[in-house]
């Protein structure tokens, strides 16, 4: 009888024995001068990811909105609250950065009055009138990142209005309605994924590594899923959601939904590469020496897919941004008063703002800026995690 | 100003007629064979014998249409669009042909329509109805007062078709009972005298049965509905029936100024064409309607239908037109030859607020039946700003309660607790014990948290930013209060079975509200201010929730109401009411007689530059669309 478990312990002390040895090579070639052919996988990737411009554009832009996100109620100059309806549905106001000579930004003052054949309001600015924009202001009250109470924003006036991207029918200023919506729209992605990575991951690995009918199982539940078109799907599931609800929990369960559809694709990519690695000589050996399932997995297959995982949530992330907008502009997601851009697309859904008042459409803009860079992002590290490609 | 115009007419009129006679009287027979004229299209049927003369479809006593403008042209094709199946009232409010009709100017009486007199007897329980002799039906059959019993028995007391009849028709209990004199004559009798048969029963009621999906009607076609009633067939059932008798099926005779005459599953458009059998002329004798066909287009989305009418796609048309877009259509209308009119609604308010006084929450319903809390609410609403943010300044910042033009105004109760004073309603909110906490929000009177949901549809945005306004105006005098939006079904069904605590609505009915005074005390569960105590009023006490005194009183005298035939003690208690109403606030208004953006097209005539539209008086049915024309 062979003592399984004194062996397995055995081959365990030899791995890490094993392990210990390449770590104390790697640093002392690293401390050398020959660093080539001793990078870490990791580091060969973050080498061939900053050699991709747009990739790393793609990268700071995203890491921008998200710190806006975070800072919103700072970098906003008003409260989602604040009405200066005397003001309503006034166009990106022009900023002067220079007076007299010197960096002085300033806005003008405006008069606000009905165009008496239209009725459409016009802001007439008023060149005597020179309201200068000022830096780290106080103005009204607020939690940061939910917390820390405070009352400084980035910038703002006095008097009159500062408004970068135009004001709404009810003279909400839209940058600011903007930047406090992207923590929605943004969080939305990053839960949503998150949500789906773990479903997906779980669910991918098992069906790749158990193979039989576990695999099969898995396989038929994903087409199913897959065969429902999305849109109406979430449309259904949605319509379920009852009315009465409060506002964050519509908009957790929302994020569950989506995530909900959105694990099958990891699933089937993540099944595809456990399947090539099952039969990879470690993972044999592993087996051989007595490893539990749950250790090859954990262990072997999920650090051996990271990159790939990285590499699809990044590209998933669009996706479930763009979801929330495609439900709540069909005003299906959230409702006001919740404010993301979806909800901020579907109030400009309407003919007055395309013929008239343009500047509500802005929102769109930023979608698809978060969208394209999201997918930047991903070529990048799906370019920079593939050893074959050069 | 308005009357005196009429008057101008009346003597034109006049004089027209005594011309008339007097061209009769003077010339013979075969002067008199030429009195009529009619449409190129139906002459040439008349010549190749497939239709009988002009002199024989119209009754002897055509109801003469004065023209707004002037004497129209035959010809034509009026463009509108419309949303749907739902949306009858689209093609409906144009093809209105009551027993007794509305007037144009709603201080007037009711004017006759298909019954060419009608007098009281028998102290008010009496009411005999004369019809227009040789009426016929849109394919040549003589209409009768067969087609009045015939919808009498076997619609209005078959509980297979009406569960129970109107209750314009059922005085103290009892269903009125039909005296058929002769072809023309029928006598109405009730066990007591009944005030609301003429303007509910005859005037908004008296239309060929059903209406769309209202179904309200006075008569109906016995000679083609016979064989589909399963009364007399025992081949069909009610579903057949209701098929057949329903207002979109193209072969059911009409007796209205168009037929639809294509229209089904799957179509895209709604298609009606000229009566020839149609019953009105103009002054100078030609039959009436002028328009050859009306073509309806479906529109699945408003913003597309709008889109269509910026565009100069439709030749008149007001529904479903969004105040909204009121600048695209001045900027366009030069561009693609159309006029613009304002014509203001009788709306008390575009969007009004019912606090339920029948909500099942104890506290909650102490609070709303107190009227302190909602003049409280109504004071803290800055209505001049919802005007400017959401009505283009156009509308009318008022209390909830009848409009100038309603035979009930009182010029004092349109500002009850309409100005915007939030010290007032702090003071108010106050005094009835809703105590502010140190988060600046009040509690309920036991301390605990108080906190109200307004519901409401779906709507479009400038109702959508006017109910945030509102919403934030109370969070500001210290009642925390959120909003939820919701499909117009699912709405519906929760605002009727008593679920809101506070409700929106767009309600109409301001002229005349005691046709259907749901808006004026709990007259049925479509009065959101205390759901319950209506259905406890409609059921007579059998269902819903008994009503505290004040409502009791109101109901009282709203069956008092009922009873009573002379119109100027109908009048008296009628103001009773809206006065009560006024002062107690039951029902929040913000901004009320909102235009309505008219597209006219450059060519279409005999349309007013100003009118008064209101959903019971089916604006613009009382205009006689069927004389409306094109100048080309």
């Amino acid at each position: 009888m062979i003592d399984y478990k004194r062996r397995s312990e055995h081959i365990k002390k030899l791995y890490e024995q094993q392990n210990a040895l390449d770590e104390s090579i790697a640093h002392q070639m690293m401390s050398s001068e020959k660093i080539a052919f001793a990078t870490s996988q990791w580091r060969m990737m973050w080498r061939k990811f900053i050699r991709n411009r747009i990739a790393v554009i793609g990268g700071i832009v995203i890491l921008l909105f998200y710190l806006t996100a975070l800072l919103a109620n700072f970098v906003a100059p008003y409260t989602l609250k604040q009405r200066m309806t005397a003001y309503s549905l006034l166009s990106p106001q022009r900023i002067y950065f220079f007076a007299e000579g010197r960096f002085q930004p300033f806005v003008y003052g405006l008069k606000g009055s009905r165009d008496p054949k239209t009725l459409m309001r016009i802001y007439v600015p008023d060149p005597e009138k020179r309201i200068p924009i000022r830096f780290f202001i106080q103005g009204e009250p607020y939690k940061l990142m939910g917390l820390f109470p405070a009352s400084t924003r980035l910038f703002g006036v006095e008097e009159g209005i500062v408004s970068l991207l135009g004001t709404d029918g009810q003279g909400r200023d839209m940058f600011s309605r903007i930047i406090i919506g992207s923590q929605i729209s943004l969080t939305i992605g990053l839960v949503g994924v998150a949500l789906s990575l773990i479903i997906g991951a779980f669910l991918g690995v098992s069906s790749g590594y158990f193979g039989g009918w576990v695999d099969n199982l898995i396989q038929r539940v994903i087409e199913i899923v897959r065969s429902f078109p999305p849109i109406p799907l979430w449309m259904a599931l949605t319509a379920a959601i009852p009315p009465h609800w409060p506002p964050l929990r519509v908009y957790f369960t929302i994020t569950i939904i989506l995530s909900l559809i959105g694990w099958t694709w990891l699933a089937r990519q993540l099944r595809g590469k456990v399947l090539a690695l099952r039969e990879e000589d470690f993972i044999m050996a592993a087996r051989l020496a007595g490893a539990s399932d749950g250790w090859i997995i954990f262990r072997h297959l999920i650090p051996a897919t990271l990159s790939h995982i990285i590499v699809i949530s990044t590209l998933a992330m669009p996706a479930m941004i763009l979801a929330e907008s495609a439900l709540s502009f069909l005003g299906l997601g959230l409702r006001p008063p919740l404010t993301s851009w979806g909800v901020l697309l579907k109030q400009a859904q309407n003919i007055q703002v395309l013929l008239l008042y343009p500047w509500l459409m802005i929102p769109g803009f930023f979608v698809a800026i978060s969208i394209l860079a999201f997918n930047f992002l991903g070529d990048g590290l799906r370019d920079a995690a593939d050893p074959y490609t050069v | 100003m308005k009357k005196r115009k009429y008057k101008v007419q009346g003597t034109i009129l006049v004089s027209l007629m005594v011309l008339v006679v007097l061209t009769m009287i003077f010339s013979i027979s075969t002067m008199a064979a030429e009195k009529y004229s009619e449409a190129p299209e139906l002459k040439l049927m008349v010549e190749a014998g497939t239709l009988p003369k002009v002199e024989d479809r119209l009754p002897e006593n055509p109801l003469v249409v004065q023209p707004i403008e002037s004497i129209g042209k035959y010809g034509g094709t009026w463009h509108r669009g419309f949303t749907g199946i739902k949306d009858y009232h689209a093609f409906g409010r144009h093809v209105y042909e009551p027993m007794l009709r509305w007037p144009q100017d709603p201080r007037d009486p009711v004017q006759p329509g298909l019954a060419k007199e009608w007098e009281w007897s028998d102290g008010g329980k009496t009411l005999t109805l004369h019809l227009r002799e040789g009426l016929r039906w849109s394919d040549g059959y003589p209409f009768t007062t067969k087609d009045i019993s015939f919808w009498w028995y076997d619609i209005e007391l078959n509980t297979n078709i009406t569960p129970a009849p109107h209750a314009e028709w059922v005085i103290d209990g009892e269903p009125m009972e039909l005296e058929v004199v002769d072809d023309y004559t029928i006598k109405l009798k009730f066990a007591k005298p009944n005030g609301l048969a003429e303007t509910v029963g005859l005037a908004f009621h008296g239309n060929q049965w059903p209406l769309g999906f209202e179904r309200f009607g006075f008569f109906a076609p016995r000679h083609y509905l016979e064989q589909y009633h399963p009364m007399y067939n025992n081949a069909v059932d009610y579903s057949v029936f209701e098929e057949k008798a329903f207002d979109y099926n193209t072969e059911r005779p009409v007796m209205t100024a168009w037929k639809i005459s294509e229209w089904g599953p799957g179509a895209t458009r709604l298609v009606a064409k000229r009566n020839p059998y149609y019953w009105k002329v103009d002054p100078a004798g030609n039959q009436l309607p002028y328009i050859d066909e009306l073509v309806l287009t479906l529109f699945e989305e408003t913003e597309a239908l709008n889109l269509r009418a910026i565009e100069g796609g439709f030749d008149f048309q007001f529904r479903r037109i969004s105040l909204s877009n009121y600048p695209a259509f001045q900027i366009n209308k030069d561009s693609y030859g159309y006029r613009i009119f304002l014509w203001p609604d009788a709306v008390a308010s575009k969007l009004c607020y019912y606090f339920n006084q029948s909500i099942e929450d104890d506290g909650l319903r102490n609070i709303f039946q107190n009227p302190k809390f909602r003049q409280a609410m109504s004071v803290a609403i800055d209505r001049e700003q919802i005007n400017e943010v959401s009505y283009l300044g156009l509308g009318v910042p008022r209390a909830f309660t009848v409009v100038p033009d309603s035979p009930y105004f009182e010029p004092d109760i349109e500002q009850f607790y309409a100005q915007y004073d939030p010290a007032l309603a702090n003071q108010l909110l106050d005094e009835i014990g809703l105590k502010k906490g140190s988060d600046g929000f009040r509690t309920r009177p036991d301390g605990s948290r108080l906190e109200i949901t307004v519901e409401g549809m779906d709507w479009d945005k400038a109702t959508l930013d006017e109910m945030e306004l509102v919403v934030a105006a109370w969070n500001d005098v210290g009642v925390r209060a959120s909003m939820k939006t919701m499909s117009r079904e699912i709405y519906w069904i929760r605002a009727t079975s008593n679920e809101i605590q506070v409700a929106t609505w767009t309600e109409s009915r301001a002229i005349d509200p005691m046709v259907d005074p749901i808006w004026v005390f709990p007259f049925d569960e479509r009065s959101w201010m205390a759901p319950a105590y209506g259905t406890w009023y409609k059921s007579e006490g059998k269902l819903g929730k008994e009503p505290p005194a004040y409502f009791k009183e109101m109901m009282a005298l709203y069956d008092q109401y009922k009873v009573t035939v002379d119109p100027d003690k109908q009048k008296e208690i009628a103001k009773k009411l809206i006065r009560t109403h006024a002062e107690n606030v039951f029902v929040i208004g913000t901004v009320g007689m909102t235009p309505n953006v008219v597209v006219v097209n450059n060519d279409f005539r005999n349309v007013p530059e100003t009118f008064t539209t209101d959903w019971i008086y089916m604006a613009p049915g009382t205009l006689e669309p069927c004389h409306f024309y094109f100048d080309r």
